[in-house]
């Protein structure tokens, strides 16, 4: 009930500000200030989400989801031209065809992989969760608890 | 009955009135001489003067865009298509809603969306799948309507669309396919009875039985024209067109467009998780809907990965975004906020999203806006069957070169009024009225046996004069056009001699 009427009496606020923001980030014309009114506007509309993950139920199962993604991020951003490098090239023949990836040796397949390995994270990591749960409620110690 | 017509009408003439903008593209003016715009400039040419796709000229496009700017049946279809389109978005997000101030709204953003980032054109195409998913979201969500006849309805369709746009009628297959096992796997829990996978597997005969008597109208035109073998090598040539195609992905991951859209498809595919493990039982419908956009974005981010059609799914992204506010307006009820707060805060961001984060805008948006000039002169191009001699008379205003080089040409010796143009430059070919080659640059002609078609057209065309253009190395994505077209290259330099040079051009001599 507190939270409710603290949502409710700051809404106003926030929404005044974010289109005090927004308004400002429409008339500007100068690129440095744009790019940081850009930064806090984005905050900003970001906040009522992120409030609603943080109070909600399975929070924390989101919140480890999410920072998953950016790990994986992370790990292929730094990994990048190492996988880059231990991929095959495209092979080349007479008969084949040279595009870009043929001439500058790029691995066909390697963004296609990365690419899925990042969608199906979230399937995989909620996945792993649930059956983790699963495995702790059928445990010994559980079961004699029961 | 009849209000519900009415209404339908209604927004359709009004939705038809504000796509007129879209008559522009029936004949676009070019304005540089850039080998894309040479390319779209030689479809035009070659379908005005009666060669057939597939056939005759190497098209991937399908008819519809082929056509469009000659036949009035096609261009009627494919004016058509947007306001049915827009329609079909305004009656989804109708449904989204379920309240006329934000259903309106979201309409509004939307079309504005279309008119400044996206173009008619990429909506026509891609809006396409994208409101043939929506509309097997409907149908799987109420499962009541899925009777066989719809079903077969929606493969007739599908195969139809085959015809118009080859790429869109594939995807419409594959994403059903797709569909269909996700929706009896959701059902089930991922617990698939055989009961539902012998229903799964009657779904997709219906289906593709439907799309096989769709294409009936196609196979008879291929038959017709003799064109069937060619367009059969067509399809089977796009895996190849896939591999020379190919350019990093992740090198140019870092657009705004491509930022907005991965990471619109992201957060709904982690909150449709979420919903699956651990929200309702039941599906709603808007969970529907953001399974079928995220099918379509993840088959076209495939072609993306191929080849970067960034700027071109973000009209797909904000159709997720929608479905988000609609989530997150049902949330933020429980803790007491208002509709207006709500309608604000969106507002807000579709302000946001339009003109501050700087999504590219579309390259038609400043000759989209129809004013009756506009239209009246789109118009009387289309009857005068006049575009490909205004778009020349435009670029040959613009680039003296040109008549130059022609003059060039003409006071060869023994100078029959063909050429051939490496690495590609169909302007050539439309200056001289020939009969041109079937691929209108070496890039298109990549493959080895493509290469191969372009030197038996030089053989059997008794091709004496060759037009290199020293100046440009690469026509695309930095490879050497010596490499790419190696094969072409070999055969100019052993069968031709460089008989002089003028301005960027090589003009080449057949040796005897």
């Amino acid at each position: 009930m507190k939270l409710k009427k603290a949502i409710v009496s700051n809404a106003g606020l926030y929404i005044f500000l974010l289109s005090l923001l927004t308004a400002i980030s429409l008339i500007n014309s100068n690129i440095v200030i744009g790019k940081i009114l850009l930064v806090f506007v984005l905050l900003l509309v970001l906040l009522p989400p992120a409030f609603l993950v943080l109070v909600s139920r399975y929070r924390n199962i989101l919140i480890f989801n999410v920072l998953f993604i950016l790990f994986l991020l992370g790990v292929f951003a730094v990994t990048f031209r190492k996988l880059r490098d231990i991929m095959p090239d495209p092979a080349i023949s007479k008969e084949t065809s040279i595009g870009y990836a043929q001439y500058f040796g790029y691995p066909l397949y390697l963004d296609s992989i990365i690419f899925f390995i990042l969608i199906l994270s979230p399937v995989l990591f909620y996945t792993f969760v649930r059956l983790a749960r699963k495995n702790k409620k059928k445990s010994p110690s559980n079961i004699l608890n029961e | 009955m009849n209000k519900r017509i009415l209404k339908y009408l209604s927004l359709g003439v009004l939705f038809s009135i504000l796509s007129l903008g879209n008559l522009e593209n029936l004949c676009r003016i070019y304005p540089t001489l850039g080998f894309d715009n040479q390319a779209l400039l030689f479809w035009n040419y070659t379908a005005a003067n009666g060669l057939l796709p597939f056939r005759d000229i190497y098209y991937p496009y399908g008819l519809l865009s082929y056509y469009k700017g000659q036949n009035i049946i096609a261009a009627f279809i494919y004016l058509l298509i947007s306001p049915v389109l827009f329609l079909g978005i305004f009656f989804t997000l109708q449904r989204v809603f379920r309240d006329k101030l934000f259903a309106i709204a979201s309409f509004v953003f939307f079309f504005l969306f279309i008119i400044i980032i996206t173009g008619f054109e990429t909506f026509t195409r891609y809006g396409s799948i994208t409101a043939l998913s929506i509309l097997y979201a409907y149908i799987f969500y109420s499962n009541k309507n899925k009777s066989r006849k719809i079903l077969l309805a929606l493969g007739v369709l599908g195969g139809i669309i085959l015809a118009l746009i080859n790429d869109i009628g594939i995807y419409t297959l594959v994403i059903f396919v797709v569909f269909s096992v996700c929706n009896k796997l959701l059902i089930s829990k991922f617990k698939l009875q055989i009961n539902q996978s012998s229903s799964v597997l009657k779904e997709l005969i219906i289906f593709i039985f439907g799309y096989s008597l769709g294409l009936i109208p196609f196979f008879i035109y291929l038959i017709s024209t003799q064109s069937l073998s060619d367009f059969s090598l067509h399809l089977l040539s796009l895996s190849e067109l896939a591999l020379f195609a190919k350019t990093p992905f992740f090198h140019s991951i870092f657009t705004v467009d491509n930022l907005f859209t991965l990471a619109m498809l992201m957060t709904a595919i982690v909150f449709l998780c979420y919903k699956f493990f651990y929200g309702d039982k039941k599906a709603s419908f808007v969970t529907y809907l953001q399974i079928s956009l995220v099918l379509v974005l993840i088959l076209l981010e495939q072609k993306s990965i191929i080849r970067s059609i960034d700027s071109q799914l973000t009209f797909i992204g904000l159709l997720l975004f929608f479905t988000f506010i609609y989530e997150l307006r049902l949330s933020w009820r429980k803790y007491g906020l208002s509709k207006l707060f709500v309608f604000v805060y969106f507002i807000n961001i579709s302000m946001i999203l339009l003109f501050v984060i700087g999504l590219r805008v579309s390259d038609e948006f400043v000759n989209q806006y129809p004013i009756p000039s506009r239209i009246s002169s789109a118009i009387k191009v289309f009857r005068s069957k006049s575009c490909v001699d205004d778009n020349l008379k435009v670029l040959i205003s613009k680039n003296r070169a040109l008549p130059e080089i022609k003059n060039e040409l003409y006071n060869t010796k023994n100078f029959s009024g063909k050429v051939f143009t490496f690495p590609g430059e169909p302007i050539f070919y439309i200056m001289l009225k020939q009969k041109p080659p079937y691929y209108p640059t070496i890039y298109e002609a990549t493959p080895i046996n493509a290469q191969e078609k372009l030197i038996t057209y030089i053989q059997k065309e008794n091709i004496d004069v060759i037009l290199y253009n020293f100046k440009t190395r690469s026509i695309q994505d930095e490879v050497p056009d010596t490499i790419r077209g190696r094969l072409l290259y070999e055969y100019i330099r052993s069968n031709y001699y460089i008989e002089k040079k003028v301005n960027d051009y090589l003009i080449f001599y057949r040796k005897n």
